[in-house]
């Protein structure tokens, strides 16, 4: 079979039964609201083709080009999209449940209010992809190698559902996740420097190893994260909830923690150094070992919070609050 | 020709209907009274400048003596200049000159001060054919307006026109002068395009005809008042209390277009019984009220005396903040203030609100001023505070706090409709019970409103807080997108929204570029201020579904939004129509999903 000239050839062959359409050159064509469910276009050249619309559930288009190809609206859910050329499609709105994306070409790519749950983007590249309010809910965008690392530099992910995704190591920097729900996600290792997490839900995400600093955690919900060893170094955390976050060995230097609610947080051996914790509530905080140095926290709440072994000699603790505080001497005082 | 309002600013040509007018004897009057002569002609064409306005003309020039419009529509056009020359001449407290008319369909080249081109040669060759008073239109004019406008005409057959090589046919048009014929009657412009006959009654008149004399007018009118009233009413002394035109007048005060009036017309009827019959008695009334949307479309565009009252109404706008506020603070200073506030909220929110606290927080002016626009009419809020008092337990004690609401309200109505004066307002206790504007005394609460104090203490005023169960937070709606892009697919879903929210999506690069600086949840959010109440949003999103495309493949879309969003909405009428017993409304309890969402 060689290359088919127009769209209702390629239909009329796949409704008698023919599903291998793959390495055709079919760029270009038109067939929107098509069904093609199950059909096989591996390799297959459908650079700027118009599918709006259509069925391609479990479609099979790996290393296809579907660059610039208008998939507005499609259903392509379960496909294989394994190293497709997915460069400048427009997907607005297509649903991509369970689709295998692995080191797919996204750059560029308008992915606005797209359903990517449980999709697989590992070592995608999403440089510059539109991701405004798309649903990634459960995804994999965990990093695999060193070398190899799911992409989404200049990404904008405002709105977007990454609750429970699988993100380690992925390259977030400078990325623009105001409002998104990153709530259970597996951040670990995850480079979200400069980050926009303004208002982000980030409840019971896991932030181990993280690069954070000079994020924006304004309003952030962080109830119950854990960023152990992440470097939140600067980060404004203005409005935000961080009770019970496990921030043992972070660095929090300079942060900004103003009357910031943090009861029975794990502060264990963090540096909180020229952090602003003043009028913060820190009831039955653990800041073992912690280093306070030049830490403000006047008028803060550290009833019942442990300060054992911290170093408190420069934090400035005028109005301060110690009832039931374990000192660093290991005293209590009632 | 690009859009309905083409902007003729910069150069460029256009299909157009152009009119050329010319005033007989002008040059005569001038040359015997210079003065009286400028002074009857500036008047003359202030006047039809009016009416071009009237008819969404535009002037593009004068010629001293006449005027060159120009319109979008050839029955615009020839339906302005029957106006113009039933005005002039009708008119007979004053003196005008005669005017001749020519208009012709056309290309024209328009710029920011010029128009040229053939079409504006042959109006004007036209309008030299014309008889003082009357009108002469091409063929082509005349083909595209006989059908719509009832015309009294001769043929003048194929005409030489001076300069124009081929002969234009043509016709004159005899404008029919009616005596006595008010003013306002002849401005009202009835163009509108599936809006047959040319007559000048008023369509509200026609329209409360057709309805009144319908064989079917019981139906019609408890289809209108329940739309109004969002209640069902078969009481016919209850449905006696409202003429059919303040119930016209109140539901198109609610629904700004006809598809508005539609999808609330059809909200009700979902809820009915007879629904196939009802939807006939909708469509009736959709007929009929087709018209005074068209008309008062027409009058949106100012004319003279309308800026005036636009300058009325916009100081009437400011002074309106302030009116909401003098009666909030007169609630304020009884002693009732709380109960009077739960029965504002409850008016406005459909919950009866336990919590003293928000209570106290909600505005009583905002609450005051929610009411009232719930309410336009005093009968309206009156209606709606005896149908809550009816299943409020301490109806003693409420009847004079429903009381006092009434009478609190009162200049609300009073300084809305100052042109039509009403009777003074009834006293809380006036024995008046058969004024319309008197308040609750004489309702069938079986207790005598005096007779309150040996009730009150022990029984309860609401729900116990037990029984209210939370809707859903609308503030974080991931799970919400979820549950609609799991289930259906997102773009559809945003098509099918955007269209419930503005109009049906026809895919035109505008609609597509809002679709895409909208998220799927900015949707959500604007519907949930759009829609008010689940029924509301259900019955627009399955009208909806039959003005798209693929009605097929919406339906499961419909669906998918409807079961997803409806935890979300509080679920309202239930306590006020439900139950007698101590609690009043009950809001939704509705934390279970469908089953599929398991």
């Amino acid at each position: 079979m060689d290359n088919l000239d127009n769209a209702a050839e390629l239909l009329a062959c796949y409704n008698s039964g023919q599903k291998d359409f793959s390495g055709m050159c079919l760029a270009g064509l038109q067939f929107p609201k098509a069904d093609l469910i199950g059909a096989n276009f591996s390799k297959a050249d459908l650079e700027r083709t118009d599918l709006m619309f259509s069925y391609l559930s479990r479609v099979n288009l790996q290393q296809a080009n579907l660059s610039h190809a208008n998939l507005s609206g499609v259903n392509l859910n379960q496909a294989n999209l394994i190293y497709t050329n997915l460069s400048d499609a427009n997907l607005h709105g297509a649903s991509l449940q369970g689709a295998d994306l692995r080191g797919a070409d996204l750059t560029l790519a308008d992915l606005f209010d797209v359903n990517l749950a449980d999709a697989d983007l590992r070592n995608a590249d999403l440089s510059g992809a539109n991701l405004t309010g798309a649903c990634l809910r459960g995804a994999n965008l965990r990093q695999e190698l060193r070398s190899e690392q799911t992409i989404l530099r200049g990404a904008h992910l405002r709105q977007v559902d990454l609750r429970g995704a699988n993100l380690k190591g992925a390259d977030l920097a400078n990325v623009d996740l105001s409002g998104a729900n990153l709530s259970e996600a597996f951040l670990k290792d995850a480079d979200l420097r400069n980050a926009n997490l303004n208002g982000a839900n980030l409840k019971g995400a896991s932030l181990a190893d993280a690069q954070l600093d000079g994020a924006n955690l304004r309003y952030a919900n962080l109830t119950r994260s854990r960023a152990q060893r992440a470097n939140l170094t600067g980060c404004d955390f203005t409005g935000a909830v961080l009770k019970g976050v496990n921030f043992t060995d972070t660095k929090l230097c300079g942060a900004q923690l103003f009357q910031i609610s943090m009861i029975d947080a794990r502060l264990l051996r963090s540096d909180l150094s020229r952090a602003n914790l003043s009028g913060a509530n820190l009831t039955q905080a653990d800041l073992t070992n912690a280093y306070l140095g030049r830490t403000n926290l006047g008028g803060a709440n550290l009833n019942g919070a442990i300060l054992f072994k911290a170093e408190l000699s420069s934090a400035n603790l005028a109005d301060a609050k110690f009832s039931g505080t374990t000192m660093p001497d290991g005293k209590v005082i009632d | 020709m690009e859009g309905a309002q083409p902007s003729l600013q910069n150069q460029q040509r256009v299909l157009a209907a152009i009119v050329v007018t010319d005033a007989v004897g002008f040059s005569a009057q001038m040359s015997a009274d210079e003065e009286r002569a400028l002074t009857i002609i500036n008047r003359d064409l202030k006047q039809i400048a009016s009416l071009c306005n009237v008819f969404k003309g535009q002037v593009l020039k004068s010629t001293g003596d006449g005027l060159l419009m120009c319109f979008f529509s050839a029955a615009q056009a020839v339906a302005c200049a029957l106006n113009i020359q039933k005005k002039l001449r009708g008119d007979h407290k004053r003196e005008s000159f005669d005017h001749r008319i020519g208009i012709h369909l056309g290309d024209v080249y328009i710029n920011d001060s010029d128009v040229m081109g053939n079409g504006v040669n042959i109006a004007a060759r036209l309008e030299s054919f014309a008889a003082p008073g009357e009108i002469c239109v091409s063929q082509v004019v005349y083909d595209v307006v006989k059908s719509r406008l009832e015309l009294d005409v001769t043929f003048l057959g194929p005409l030489n026109l001076k300069n124009i090589q081929e002969s234009v046919p043509a016709y004159q048009l005899h404008p029919i002068v009616e005596l006595d014929v008010c003013d306002v009657e002849l401005t009202r412009p009835f163009f509108a395009e599936g809006y047959e006959g040319y007559t000048f009654d008023s369509p509200l008149e026609q329209g409360l005809q057709t309805l009144g004399n319908h064989t079917d007018h019981l139906r019609i009118k408890k289809l209108i008042f329940g739309t109004c009233q969002n209640l069902w009413e078969n009481d016919t002394t209850v449905l006696d209390q409202f003429s059919l035109q303040q119930l016209i007048d109140s539901m198109m005060q609610r629904n700004p277009s006809v598809e508005h009036c539609r999808a609330s017309l059809y909200r009700i009827v979902a809820t009915l019984n007879h629904k196939e019959v009802y939807s006939d008695v909708a469509e009736v009334i959709l007929q009929a009220l087709t018209p005074l949307y068209i008309e008062r479309a027409a009058h949106q565009l100012p004319t003279e005396g309308e800026q005036a009252q636009q300058v009325v109404d916009n100081v009437a706008e400011e002074t309106t903040k302030d009116r909401y506020q003098q009666v909030a603070d007169e609630l304020e200073h009884d002693a009732q203030v709380v109960r009077i506030k739960k029965v504002l909220y409850c008016l406005c929110h459909k919950v009866w609100e336990t919590d003293i606290q928000k209570i106290e927080q909600a505005d009583t002016a905002i609450l005051v001023q929610q009411l009232y626009q719930l309410t336009p009419t005093p009968n309206d809020l009156k209606f709606r505070l005896r149908h809550l008092l009816n299943h409020l337990n301490r109806k003693a004690k409420y009847t004079k706090i429903v009381n006092t609401i009434f009478k609190a309200f009162h200049p609300l109505y009073s300084a809305q409709t100052e042109l039509i004066p009403m009777s003074t307002p009834g006293l809380p206790n006036s024995n008046d019970t058969d004024s319309p504007e008197t308040c609750f005394g004489d309702l069938p609460v079986g207790i005598h409103p005096d007779n309150t104090v040996a009730f009150s203490t022990k029984a309860s005023e609401g729900p116990s807080m037990g029984d209210v169960a939370q809707v859903k937070d609308r503030a974080d709606l991931f799970e919400l997108r979820l549950d609609i892009v799991k289930y259906c697919n997102p773009l559809r879903a945003k098509i099918l929204l955007h269209s419930t929210l503005y109009s049906p999506f026809t895919g035109s690069s505008q609609e597509w570029s809002l679709l895409r600086s909208k998220t799927l949840e900015d949707f959500l959010r604007e519907v949930f201020s759009y829609c008010p109440s689940f029924e509301d949003l259900e019955s627009k999103l399955s009208i909806i579904v039959h003005c798209l495309e693929d009605s097929d493949e919406n339906e499961p879309v419909v669906a998918a939004i409807l079961s997803a969003i409806k935890p979300y909405y509080a679920e309202p009428n239930q306590g006020v129509t439900s139950t007698d017993r101590d609690r009043t409304i009950v809001p939704a309890v509705t934390s279970m999903r469908p089953a599929s969402y398991g």
